[in-house]
Order: C-alpha cells, then structure tokens, then sequence
C-alpha cells in the first residue's frame, strides 16, 4: 500500500465516516489511470475499526471531459474579455476621432458661413458658387462623421436605450417635422397615415426618431420631384402579433432585387444611388437596424426598380397599464 | 456693451467665435486656456456671460466654471459651453452646471440667440 494511502486511510475520522479522493495509477505499460477511490471505516459494535472499505472507480475519461470544458470555458471567458476591451477601445477611438474631426470642421463650416454672410466682403456670383460646393462637402463630411459615431456608439456594448412608454405617432410627426423644408424643396407630397389613438411601444424617443427620419430621408432623396412619400403607421392588433408598424413608401427609383439582401450593410450604396450621383454615406439603414434590433423589431425592405420602395419597421407594442391608460383616455 | 468671454484653445475657433460675437455688438475678451480665463474674471469689469470650450489644455472647461463661479462676484454668471464633445454625459454635466450646451459645429446665429438670452435671464432680478 502507498504511504501516502496509508495516511489517506489513518485520517478516516471514527465510525461512518468516508474519505474520497482521486489517485493515478501507473499500469503496467505506463498508461495513467486516474481512480476516484471512496474509502469507509467498518468499526464493531463499539466502534473500534476492524477494517475499511474501498471503492475504486475509472474515471479518466470524465476527469478528462471535465478538464476539457474547464479549459473552453476558460478560453472563451478570456475571448469575451479581450473582445469587451476591444470594444471599449474602440468607443474611446471614435469619440477621441469624432472629437479631432469636429474641430478642423468647425472651422471649415464656420468660415464658409461668415464668407456667405458677407463678412469677408461681397461676393461675386462665381464666388458664390464655388462657396457652395465647399459647404456641400463640408456638411457631407459632418454627415458622415456624424453617422460613424451614432452607428459605434449603439452597437457599443456600453449603449443603452432611454426607454419610455411612447407614442409612435409622435415619433413620426417629430421626424416629419425635422424634414419639411427639404420635402417641401422638392415639391414632393408628403403622406402621413396615422391611426386615431395611440400607439404605444416602450422606446427611446431620440433614437426612434432618428430611425424614422433616416428612411424618410431615404426615401425623399430617391424619389423625384412631384413624386408622393407616405408613412403609415398601424397597430397590428388585427393580426394579434402585438407589434407597430411603421411604414415608409415611396414612389422613387426602387432598388435592383440583388442590391436588396446588402442594403442594411455598412457603407453599401445601391447601383442606383452610385449610378444617378445621390449623396449618402451608407451607413443610415444600418443604423437604423441597429436602433430597431435594440428595441426587440425588425426592418424589411419591399422594393422593384422604378416602381418604389417601402421599409417596414416593427416595433414590439407595449401592453402594459399605462398604455390602456393612454388607450382608456382617448376613447 | 455687455462683455462676454470667449475661452478656446484652438486658434482658428477662438477667432471664428471672436468675430461672431463682436459682429453681433458684444464687447469680447479671449482666453486661450483656464488660466487665462481665471485672469480676466480676477479683475474688473467682470465679464458678462462665458462662452466655455470643455476641452482646454489645463483644465476642462466644466472644472474651469466651478472655479470661476468661486471668485468675487462671479458666482452667478451665465455660460454657454461651446464643444466637440457631444456624448451625452458631457451634455448632461453641462447643463447640471446650469450652463447652455452647444455642439460644434456651431450655427453663429444660435450662439448668438443663447447669449442674447442669458443676459435676458441675468437682468431678472433675484428675487422678488
């Protein structure tokens, strides 16, 4: 018996106790075995021991099992902590970029204005004109630089909404708000099909309103002049799936089916935009994936070139008290 | 002429900023950092309102107003920071400080707007 044994058994306590403990055993043609050996003192009627009973079982295979989901998981914690750093180092690259790149813009952008505001002098036609394309571009920029930091900060592990119980036709009359002036610029006529009561999802207001305004946005800039954008929102209470829809259709160029499936990649422009020039930076439906996946929704896209377009945003209703409180109230 | 204090460290902004405001028919002084800023708000006559960068070379902008508002009649003049920070927190502890938040880029005709209307608010009196 090995020492070591021997001093396994001579710590086994008084009667009933059970030690048990794994051992290596070296077989004969050196394979390791390792043993799970359960030790029991058998003691007399007045319990003075009068031997012990031992139980060997096989267990290298588990141990073995065992050890191997010990070292994936410790694996895996440690690519969940490089990967939670990486993200972090990330949100701290882009604020520190965003933050560099606005202030060579501002001076751009703020220049540009005192040159437009005649502060510089009057400025002849010609001048006018080439002013213009700067502050085109320079905007374009700010646009960009905007989109870049809205898209990392909510796909940031750090980002959380600002939920609240909201009624999306007020998202929608913000959005359209915000975007009158340039549907009005290109005589197109603006639609908007609401229901009479409210339709209430729990949602952060800033970001909702944000998705609706990139597609109308969308969906004005590829439509040509005279032609119709309509947002309809509708409950899909019928259905009983408990979701709000938010539609935005248009009556513009349409995307080609194969552009379709990359629409919501980052930085994709369609055939069509690149083709007829259409300024965008290709980031504005994936941020509006990002913010519709946050709130538990979806967007789909239903399209044929020339014949329009239409996105679909669905959005999870609130059924709690405070809207049927909203809802009581109306009725 | 009301005064008004325009602290920016980059060149180009603090002159943008300077323009603006005079052309609007403010008396200004610049700062380039909080030291300087400090300096200016130590002595009569005090400034007006305070147009604030955050990000300053010696101290943040949001440090720099506490530490102004400590100062000899100071403890009540309105601010309006005018940064590159546009996370919320920043906002957010901005406007805790009871300061206006504008983000750059910055429309002149909105900084102008929001100092008219803290020298609105700073003619109020007090109390009743």
């Amino acid at each position: 018996m090995p020492a070591d044994l021997t001093v396994f058994i001579a710590n086994l306590g008084g009667p009933g106790s059970v030690e048990t403990r794994d051992w290596t055993y070296v077989r004969k043609d050196g394979g390791r075995r390792r043993v799970s050996l359960t030790v029991s003192a058998i003691t007399d009627s007045h319990g003075r021991p009068t031997g012990y009973l031992g139980v060997a079982d096989d267990v290298t295979d588990r141990r073995e099992h065992e050890a191997a989901v010990l070292s994936a998981l410790a694996t895996q914690h440690q690519a969940v902590e490089r990967l939670q750093k990486v993200d972090r180092v990330k949100t701290d690259f882009v604020a520190s970029i965003n933050h560099e790149l606005r202030t060579p813009i501002t001076s751009i952008i703020g220049y540009v204005d005192m040159l437009n505001d005649g502060m510089g002098g009057d400025l002849a036609p010609a001048q006018a004109d080439l002013l213009k394309v700067v502050e085109r571009n320079s905007v374009r920029l700010m646009t960009l630089i905007e989109d870049l930091l809205t898209l990392s900060h909510i796909e940031s592990d750090a980002f959380r909404l600002t939920l609240r119980p909201l009624d999306l036709r007020e998202t929608i009359a913000q959005a359209t708000e915000a975007l009158r002036p340039s549907v009005a610029a290109r005589a197109l006529d603006l639609v908007l099909d609401l229901p009479d009561h409210p339709v209430v999802v729990q949602g952060d207001a800033g970001q909702l309103e944000r998705a609706v305004m990139n597609l109308m946005t969308n969906a004005q800039k590829f439509t040509r002049e005279g032609g119709r954008v309509t947002v309809r929102l509708c409950d899909s209470e019928a259905r009983g799936d408990g979701q709000a829809l938010v539609e935005v259709i248009d009556t513009g160029i349409g995307i080609a089916p194969e552009d379709q499936a990359r629409l919501f990649t980052r930085f994709f422009r369609s055939r069509e935009a690149t083709a007829r020039a259409i300024q965008g930076t290709g980031l504005g439906l994936s941020i509006v994936r990002a913010i519709v996946e946050e709130h538990g929704g979806s967007v789909d896209v239903e399209s044929a070139l020339g014949a329009g377009t239409t996105f679909t945003l669905r959005i999870p209703l609130q059924r709690s008290q405070v809207s049927e409180r909203i809802l009581e109230e109306v009725s | 002429m009301n005064r008004i204090l325009v602290v920016e460290d980059n060149e180009d902004i603090r002159s943008l900023v300077v323009s603006r405001v005079t052309h609007a028919g403010y008396a200004v002084k610049a700062a380039v950092d909080g030291a300087e800023a400090l300096g200016v708000c130590a002595a009569d006559p005090l400034p007006d309102v305070l147009v604030l960068d955050v990000g300053l070379p010696d101290v943040d902008g949001f440090t720099l107003l506490g530490r102004i508002r400590e100062l000899p009649g100071c403890d009540a003049i309105p601010a309006i920071f005018l940064s590159a920070r546009v996370q919320e927190a920043d906002i957010q502890r901005g406007r805790e400080l009871g300061a206006e938040y504008l983000t750059k880029p910055f429309v002149a005709s909105a900084l102008i707007r929001r100092i008219q209307d803290s020298l609105a608010v700073g003619r109020q009196p007090a109390s009743w």
